[in-house]
């Protein structure tokens, strides 16, 4: 197979975009629709300063590479979650690639602040994934808070965006399909912009990009996800996309030219309330972060 | 024969054939995988020849 650009060897065909591509010439596919992305869409400037939230994972880490190679003042965060093995492989990851890009970087340990998901997640007799998701969310913002930062960039791919649409559509969750935008409002006067400018690549392209350009991603997956509804609905998607390629793209963009007028710039400033225990916004009085861990004190 | 390692260390044996057959063999789809010898991307359309190995990387991530 030969690339469509130079006509060399190609390394990767991709059948939705009926092309082929050699290393060179794939990697300035890759990041010519990760800018497209954020240009139509106003992710950010090239004078804002950027969040990344790592978490070992092929995706964040490619995201992360390649807006540091667009030149943006990128910082990556990760949180250990106190899984034991697989959160230390990951942050193994994280901080060795750190390391060889020479990248900044902010990690919260949650054993250290004796919140490790599993614990937690049996004290509070809550799941495992809505006690992380819960956690990470709250030290995301806490860290794009404290830290100054414009915006928070996470490495949602095609794959995830698509098959979440999906998943709210098969259950009419009119109210959380805008989460499948790729990019979410500012909320209130702390919770900073998020922005997804993986969106148009799937999880194969972020795999090929991570293995051309050497970055060494955890392979494994969380062993607290096993069963992941997610998980099936990407299972259904793959499937059509293999007998009709092109299929998910058409179904996601569609999607997003379909709300793209809708109005996104109001916050919830004024229903925002302080959490009297940490002193983020809050709908309530306390914050979810704050409700969740006072069950494990 | 071909011997291929999955990414959660499992080794079977195949016979050679294309890329895209060893998937189609082993019921796997080109959208969710990779396939790489001596750490190279391979397209569908490249034959594995007896003696080879490569790696089949499952690219399907959860949560």
């Amino acid at each position: 197979m030969k690339c469509v650009k130079c006509n060399g060897n190609a390394v990767i065909n991709i059948r939705r975009a009926n092309a082929a591509f050699c290393k060179e010439h794939f990697n300035e596919y890759f990041t010519e629709q990760t800018l497209k992305s954020i240009k139509q869409f106003r992710m950010f400037r090239k004078t804002d300063k950027i969040m990344v939230c790592v978490s070992g994972g092929k995706d964040s880490l490619v995201l992360w590479h390649v807006l540091h190679n667009l030149g943006c003042d990128v910082t990556g965060m990760y949180i250990d979650l106190g899984i034991n093995g697989y959160s230390d492989r990951s942050k193994e990851k994280v901080t060795a690639f750190a390391d060889k890009f020479g990248l900044k970087t902010i990690i919260v340990d949650l054993r250290e602040k004796g919140y490790p998901i599993p614990f937690v997640a049996r004290r509070a007799k809550r799941e495992d994934c809505a006690v992380c998701g819960t956690i990470k969310r709250y030290y995301f913002n806490r860290a794009a808070y404290d830290g100054g930062f414009d915006v928070v960039a996470t490495g949602h791919n095609l794959d995830d965006e698509a098959s979440r649409l999906l998943a709210n559509i098969m259950h009419w969750n009119d109210e959380y399909m805008d989460n499948t935008y790729p990019v979410l409002p500012a909320g209130g006067k702390m919770l900073k912009k998020k922005v997804k400018p993986l969106v148009r690549l799937t999880e194969r392209e972020t795999a090929a990009f991570a293995i051309l350009n050497g970055i060494d991603y955890v392979m494994e997956e969380c062993p607290m996800s096993k069963g992941a509804t997610s998980l099936i609905f990407k299972e259904a998607l793959s499937t059509i996309e293999d007998k009709m390629a092109g299929t998910e793209i058409f179904f996601y963009t569609k999607f997003l030219e379909r709300v793209k007028d809708k109005d996104r710039s109001k916050t919830d400033s004024d229903e925002m309330k302080i959490c009297q225990t940490c002193g983020m916004e809050s709908f309530m009085d306390k914050c979810t972060f704050c409700r969740l861990v006072e069950k494990v004190k | 024969m071909v011997k291929v390692e999955f990414t959660d260390g499992r080794i079977e044996e195949i016979s050679p054939a294309s890329v895209k057959d060893i998937l189609k063999k082993l019921n796997l789809k080109e959208t969710t995988t990779l396939v790489t010898r001596d750490g190279e991307l391979l397209t569908h359309d490249i034959h594995v020849y007896d003696g080879q190995d490569i790696k089949i990387i499952n690219v399907v991530s959860g949560g």
